[in-house]
């Protein structure tokens, strides 16, 4: 399912949201759409409201960064340093 | 339900604002945007983990139920929205709900009890409440007798238990942590320390324009790298020192590289303070921990500028990697990287070449300013080459998704033209041989050549042929992670010595200790290689397959020029290896292994 669809609108308008914050974002050569994440912006939406949203968009964004944080493995412990790397 | 233009959207990037960040050239508001979704991403991760938990309402022990926390928070973001911002931007608060959630959803035993951990949110609610001014009362877990409040401090209690509650209450500013008979009173200013109080230091540099703001954090459960650790409270004299070393890599960055100390501060905001470790200069971070390092005492201001922007291009590569997919999941730990000695997957060498990109940046910028600098030189030398041989081998990988062929594209589009800047031929000399030294030391441990291979070589040896076939393959076989071996740094650690970028205590007329370090070592490293190469050859007679020996044999007859035994030890010193011991068990007496290594080497170019 695209995330158009899991937003609840049309691709149309999708695109049409692209292209506005693409001609925000980009130079008046650069017309490549913006990289979109499966990360929902919470910034303006406070715990009170947080709590009552039960939208597909939500619960498609908290199944994706819960499963990403669920299958995160660590070779290294917190003693040891990971030498020039990351654990993820 | 809302209208669509209404709901939540998805956090977005612009492909010029992906470009800039992997040519070097990101600005303060594409930071300000990585940092803005980690602050979604931790509290979705806290959303999802409180819903998930109220599922079971035993898994908080005793504390209050977690709704309570909750609704301190709402009440802390209605009075104060910037006090949950600056909760949401504290990277610990990331890596505990990192760390909780795996516990409670994979259902795994963890450091101390899960209630501990889930009740930490009580503690977190609590350190927003209190720099909202809330006037509030709730319970937050103790370890050890450690009451943490993120970002502000520890309460400091009897540990009549190793893991209990305290209550925290209070109004305006006035609040106090109470348990066992025993309350803490917090100073008004936090970061201070005060009776049974630990405050979070923090340390503040100015320069011309550019201001850093670091929280030297010791105290936070979750400031690891993964699993949760006690306090490790840093003596005031350490935190002078950390000051000082603070202040002179915050100088040296805004004076060589101002762009980037425009940035840096946006993306990293908090140190966890490490011992210092004799010719290392140990850091590490983690992707759940946006904003923070776990940085070793450096040896001096430049090194810890250095590795500061080390950490800060993990991080903000960590922050990218959460919004944009740069390459398909592949454990495979299949490629060579020389800033550790073990193969490593595909993720792990792109964050090091990304990293390692930006600390060329900054040995790059030291030389420009001063080009007679050894150290400078020899740092800018090694790193660009290694960077770039490390992008090379990525840059092809089938596993690379389009965005991360163009992420590599970009910091090829940067590290490229630097390979060619002029350097002192000291520099590129040392540069090269230390690169071929843990290359070849590599090979040695990882690569197993193939057994067909090894006894079609030893035959051919036995049989008296004056060169090898010419059969035997050209093409690597996939590294093994399990090494064949042990590896010694000593000649690195005493070329760090020789350039400046170590100094060791001095002991006149006696040599430095430098770990594992011969006398080969020393004599090699003091450009007397005659003398390094019998010494090599002393080991190698008595240990013929200590891979330091093998490879430092090959460094010192390629210093003295062309030489068969030298390309054989340096570019297939696995082959050596395995050839001599297989003719070590059926030939009497054995070859040495430079006559073997010279055989070989016949067959190998420059």
């Amino acid at each position: 399912m695209g995330i158009s669809a899991i937003m609840g609108i049309s691709d149309s308008r999708a695109m049409e949201r692209v292209e506005e914050i693409g001609t925000m974002n980009s130079s008046p050569v650069n017309t490549e759409p913006d990289i979109e994440s499966a990360l929902i912006d919470l910034g303006a939406v406070p715990f009170t409201a947080l709590r009552e949203l039960d939208e597909e968009t939500l619960r498609f964004s908290t199944n994706h960064v819960v499963e990403r944080t669920r299958n995160l493995s660590a070779r290294y412990r917190s003693s040891n340093a990971a030498g020039g790397e990351r654990i993820d | 339900m809302p209208p669509a233009e209404e709901r939540p959207t998805f956090h977005r990037l612009s492909w010029r604002d992906f470009d800039a960040l992997a040519r070097l050239d990101g600005d303060e508001d594409t930071i300000r945007k990585l940092r803005r979704a980690e602050r979604s991403r931790r509290k979705l991760l806290l959303h999802a983990l409180l819903a998930e938990a109220a599922k079971s309402p035993d898994l908080v022990g005793s504390l209050p139920p977690l709704d309570s926390a909750w609704e301190l928070l709402a009440r802390a973001e209605a009075r104060s929205p910037r006090t949950v911002n600056r909760m949401l931007t504290n990277p610990y608060v990331g890596s505990w709900a990192g760390y909780t959630t795996r516990l409670l959803r994979n259902g795994t035993d963890g450091v101390g009890p899960l209630w501990m951990h889930l009740g930490h949110v009580h503690a977190i609610a609590a350190a927003t409440a209190i720099q909202a001014e809330l006037d509030f009362e709730t319970e937050i877990p103790v370890w050890h007798g450690n009451a943490m409040l993120p970002a502000l401090g520890t309460a400091r209690l009897p540990a009549t238990e190793p893991f209990t509650p305290a209550t925290v209450r209070g109004a305006g500013n006035r609040y106090v942590v109470s348990h066992a008979g025993t309350t803490v009173r917090l100073p008004i200013a936090f970061s201070s320390d005060a009776p049974g109080w630990w405050g979070v230091r923090q340390v503040r540099s100015r320069v011309g324009a550019h201001r850093f703001s670091l929280r030297l954090d010791d105290l936070d459960p979750y400031r690891g790298l993964y699993e949760p650790i006690p306090p490790e409270r840093l003596p005031a004299g350490d935190v002078a020192n950390w000051r000082r070393l603070i202040d002179e890599a915050c100088r040296l960055i805004a004076t060589h590289l101002p762009e980037l100390s425009r940035i840096m501060p946006v993306g990293l905001n908090s140190l966890v303070p490490k011992p210092h470790v004799l010719f290392r200069n140990p850091s590490a971070s983690t992707g759940e921990a946006f904003g923070s390092a776990v940085v070793g005492l450096p040896t001096d201001g430049v090194a810890l500028a250095a590795t500061l922007i080390h950490e800060f291009q993990h991080i903000v590569l960590g922050g990218l990697l959460h919004l944009a997919t740069l390459y398909e999941p592949d454990p495979r730990e299949r490629f060579y990287v020389p800033w550790r000695d073990d193969p490593r997957p595909l993720s792990g060498a792109l964050q090091g070449v990304y990293a390692f990109f930006g600390v060329t940046a900054f040995w790059r910028a030291l030389t420009h300013s001063d080009p007679a600098s050894r150290r400078a030189t020899f740092e800018f030398a090694y790193w660009r080459g290694q960077s770039w041989r490390t992008l090379q081998s990525l840059r092809t990988d089938a596993t690379l998704t389009a965005a991360g062929r163009r992420f590599l594209d970009g910091i090829a589009e940067r590290l490229g033209p630097w390979q060619d800047e002029a350097v002192p031929v000291e520099a590129r000399e040392l540069a090269t041989a230390a690169a071929r030294d843990h290359l070849a030391g590599w090979r040695a441990r990882h690569l197993r050549p193939a057994p067909s291979a090894v006894a079609e070589l030893a035959e051919a040896w036995r049989s008296g042929r004056s060169r090898p076939p010419t059969t035997f393959g050209t093409a690597d076989p996939p590294p093994t992670p399990v090494p064949d071996g042990s590896w010694s740094r000593a000649r690195a650690d005493l070329l760090q010595l020789a350039v400046g970028g170590v100094r060791a205590p001095e002991r006149p007329g006696i040599r430095p200790a430098v770990p594992g370090a011969t006398a080969a070592d020393f004599a090699y490293t003091s450009g007397r290689f005659t003398e390094a190469a019998e010494g090599y050859r002393a080991e190698l007679a008595a240990t013929p397959d200590r891979p330091a020996s093998l490879v430092g044999l090959g460094l010192a007859l390629s210093a003295r020029g062309p030489h068969p035994a030298a390309r054989a030890l340096l570019h297939r010193p696995e082959l050596v290896r395995a050839v001599h011991r297989r003719l070590r068990a059926t030939v009497e007496p054995p070859p040495t292994v430079e006559r073997i290594a010279a055989w070989i080497g016949q067959l190998i170019p420059d």
